[in-house]
């Protein structure tokens, strides 16, 4: 199929806006990628900032990754039903090691959203009075239509009708609000310790750690949903590192892809899973799950050696503060257009002024061959568009991607503001509006 | 995968054989699937795998495209848009949130009871499986299984989904009926109701048709997919319905509305192609017939059995014999799963002819032999 065929295919038989959104974008197909670089179906190299909202810590098909799981497929990649492998064994040893107090009980799940399931299922049959959740507004804990029951984001929850009513939601960063809502009888808070997604905020140092007290006071299980922070996204192994917090449940994703595999787990303590077993006694079917298989757990393990051989956790301190000073040095002069830049490690954003501004600084990026992670949510009064490079980026690279921002961020200034309000109406519209009026507006010539 | 039944652990596999870290083998009729280290298919993968395994999620991903074209081309009647995920459990959550798109206020939910469902929340909820999950917002209705008065008393205009498995697997091996189907299909439609194939279990040829479905001539609103779609390699699962329904949903909106992470990955997507291309031209749908109908021999009449396909339904006196027959199979090398005073027999598609002989023959000669002992 030639690009054309594959965007009507998509178009007819997978998702339509999608296909819209290539056709308007002028998208190519990917075909390559190595370590921090994506190669198109024409040769085209882009740098790649975006790392699908943070999975390629490790950067994209790393050698010694790729001889590991490689090998697996040759050995075996699924599971058997009653059987545990040798990879999935060592990766729960490995991550018992790695985090802290006795986080030991790892459950394996294909998706974070599945991992948020069974996270839930667990601290609501364990509590042993409340059923209620606390979670964070704007905070993104999977979009399954179980997990979006704990979706801090509301756009996402509201098509989809009456949820869950047994979800408090709380300000990020306010304590006087967690406090409240856990006082108030919790099983569980539910929490990314940086807040992530389009509203990318970092708490002040010691918030957590006052979350971490408040459940342990109202006997409130803490579930750390570390999908987005961990393995040094954040310049430290796990989010919870900055403020020492010892979770009942961390949940991982993402960089335990090694750019490679589908693959979540829900590390219980050993103590909620005692409660769960022994005092409960729930039946095995409670723990079932459809994860853990020899081939995505071999690329985690390999994903976990280059994290540590090659430091990356203090490379990604390192390389972020010079990314995240410069980001800041160049949006200082553009007020009008970035109105701040959150981050901490290498996970990055400008907050835009508004959605249009995020979509003309990605696809102007995208014309320098630099991938962003937008936020493709164009109901965000003010979304952070998303830098987060593979945590191998160099400094050659970032200072690549910083020269190009220069250079945007000072064409888009130049602009009408006009054409920002223009481009802001259409952006809200675009998935509304009769799709040859939008192709006829960007000068798409025909599907 | 969490259930721990053995401490050897699992070093390779290939076709229906697992190989331990003892030096063990033993035949899998527990696990299902497609079947282990197919070599055309690894190599596939590999080479999707060497170039790209997953997507950063800015460009476009050609081989999702051929995937979905290859499952419009093989689904029954309108069905043709595909959302592809990580898990049969996800894509199953996936069209209950389809539905609950088009219906918001509704929280009923029809299930045939005795479908196995997957164990994501809503999955374990309607399986029956004992777990306590009525924090969630939409309920069940359990029905009996080609009760077709129940069922029309039950389907109501707060119904948002009708959800069943085309055969059932959990509790009893039984096909629902046309007339069932049919029942459904037209209170579906005249409710609103979203009418959705759970074939995770039952598709990809195990009932002796590529999809369950495909043994009536009664066609969902969405048909979930996954399990064996993996083709032994990467977990992938997906849903597929017809336009209307989608663009109802998702016509409209932003595609971030749904989605997931790694759902879709180019590395999956070769696993699941692969996997179809293998149905249509392998004929392994034909080939699941026989294959139930040999373990069904290799019993020889010494107990019960049902088949659909090759899946395979055995009943002993009581549970005490059903778990004496597994252990005694395991310590033979063949390893079944057992529910009650059943054995449950489940090989992968593509099992091999001579892994299917030497399972026949281990079945055979034991189930003689403890008929033999509860006669002494």
């Amino acid at each position: 199929m030639d690009l054309q065929q594959t965007v009507e295919t998509l178009d007819q038989h997978w998702n339509p806006t999608a296909a819209s959104l290539y056709r308007v974008s002028r998208r190519t197909m990917e075909q390559t990628a190595h370590n921090t670089v994506i190669r198109d179906h024409l040769g085209n190299e882009f740098l790649d900032f975006a790392c699908s909202y943070g999975v390629f810590i490790v950067g994209h098909t790393q050698p010694e990754i790729q001889a590991a799981v490689t090998a697996q497929l040759e050995q075996v990649s699924i599971g058997a039903v009653g059987v545990e492998d040798q990879q999935t064994q060592r990766l729960s040893q490995r991550l018992a090691e790695m985090l802290p107090g006795d986080l030991n009980r790892s459950y394996y799940c294909n998706s974070g959203a599945e991992a948020s399931e069974l996270s839930m299922r667990a601290v609501i049959t364990a509590h042993p009075s409340s059923d209620r959740i606390v979670v964070a507004r704007n905070s993104y804990h999977g979009k399954t239509l179980g997990a979006l029951n704990i979706l801090g984001q509301r756009g996402h929850r509201l098509p989809f009708g009456k949820l869950a009513d047994n979800v408090v939601y709380v300000d990020f960063g306010n304590i006087a609000q967690m406090r409240e809502a856990i006082a108030g009888g919790a099983a569980a808070v539910f929490i990314e310790p940086i807040l992530g997604g389009p509203y990318l905020q970092v708490p002040q140092l010691g918030y957590l750690k006052q979350v971490e007290s408040l459940c342990r006071e109202y006997g409130t299980y803490l579930v750390a949903d570390e999908i987005q922070t961990a393995f040094g996204r954040c310049g430290k192994m796990f989010g919870i590192d900055y403020d020492q917090v010892e979770p009942d449940i961390v949940i991982l994703s993402k960089g335990l892809t090694g750019g490679h595999a589908a693959i979540a787990v829900a590390v219980f303590s050993e103590r909620l899973d005692r409660r769960l077993r022994n005092d409960i006694q729930v039946d095995e079917a409670f723990f079932a799950t459809a994860g853990g298989h020899p081939y995505s757990s071999s690329a985690a393990l390999a994903a976990l050696d280059f994290i540590e051989q090659k430091q990356l956790v203090a490379r990604a301190q390192k390389q972020g503060e010079y990314l995240l000073s410069e980001m800041r040095r160049v949006a200082a002069k553009y007020p009008e257009l970035v109105l701040d830049v959150p981050g901490v490690g290498l996970m990055t954003g400008l907050k835009c002024a508004s959605p249009a501004v995020e979509t003309a600084i990605t696809m102007m990026m995208g014309r320098h061959n630099i991938h962003l992670g937008h936020s493709m949510n164009e109901k965000a009064t003010h979304p952070v568009l998303r830098f987060y490079p593979p945590l191998t980026v160099s400094h050659d690279e970032i200072t690549r991607c910083i020269t190009a921002l220069e250079g945007v961020l000072a064409t888009l200034g130049k602009r009408p503001k006009l054409f920002l309000k223009l481009m802001n109406a259409l952006i809200k519209r675009q998935f509304t509006m009769p799709r040859k009026w939008l192709y006829k507006i960007t000068g798409v010539k025909a599907a | 995968m969490t259930v721990k039944t053995t401490s050897r652990t699992l070093q390779s596999a290939s076709g229906a054989t697992l190989t331990f870290d003892d030096g063990s083998t033993a035949i899998d009729l527990r696990s299902g699937g497609f079947g282990h280290g197919q070599r055309e298919i690894v190599a596939a993968v590999k080479a999707q795998v060497e170039a790209m395994p997953l997507s950063n999620r800015v460009m476009i991903t050609p081989v999702l495209a051929s995937l979905v074209d290859k499952i419009a081309q093989l689904v029954p009647g309108e069905l043709s848009v595909s959302y592809i995920c990580n898990s049969g459990e996800e894509s199953f959550d996936g069209a209950l949130k389809l539905a609950r798109g088009a219906n918001p206020d509704r929280d009923q939910v029809v299930v045939v009871s005795g479908s196995h469902l997957g164990c994501l929340s809503y999955g374990q909820y309607f399986s029956q499986s004992g777990v306590s999950l009525d924090y969630l917002p939409l309920r069940p209705v359990f029905v009996e299984a080609n009760d077709s008065k129940a069922l029309a008393s039950a389907i109501t205009a707060q119904t948002l989904a009708v959800v069943y498995e085309p055969v059932l697997t959990q509790q009893q091996l039984l096909p629902l009926s046309e007339e069932f189907l049919t029942t459904m299909r037209t209170l579906s439609k005249s409710t609103g109701a979203t009418m959705i194939a759970y074939e995770v279990n039952t598709g990809m040829g195990r009932c002796g048709r590529n999809f369950a479905t495909e043994l009536t001539s009664v066609v969902p609103d969405v048909m979930v997919i996954g399990g064996a779609l993996n083709a032994g390699c990467v977990p992938v699962g997906g849903y597929v319905t017809h336009k209307a329904l989608n663009d109802l949903v998702y016509g409209k909106q932003n595609p971030s509305l749904h989605g997931s992470t790694t759902g879709g990955n180019p590395a999956s997507c070769v696993a699941a192609l692969q996997a179809l291309l293998a149905l249509e031209s392998q004929g392994i749908a034909n080939r699941q017939t026989q294959v139930g109908a040999q373990l069904v021999s290799s019993i020889g009449g010494q107990a019960n059995c049902k088949q659909a396909g090759s899946l395979v339904h055995v009943t002993l006196k009581n549970a005490a014999q059903a778990d004496a027959m597994k252990q005694a199979l395991s310590e033979a090398g063949l390893l079944v799963a057992t529910r009650g005073q059943e054995l449950h027999l489940t090989p992968p598609l593509m099992i091999s002819d001579s892994e299917l002989a030497q399972a026949c023959t281990t079945l055979s000669k034991l189930i003689k032999q403890i008929n033999v002992k509860e006669a002494a």
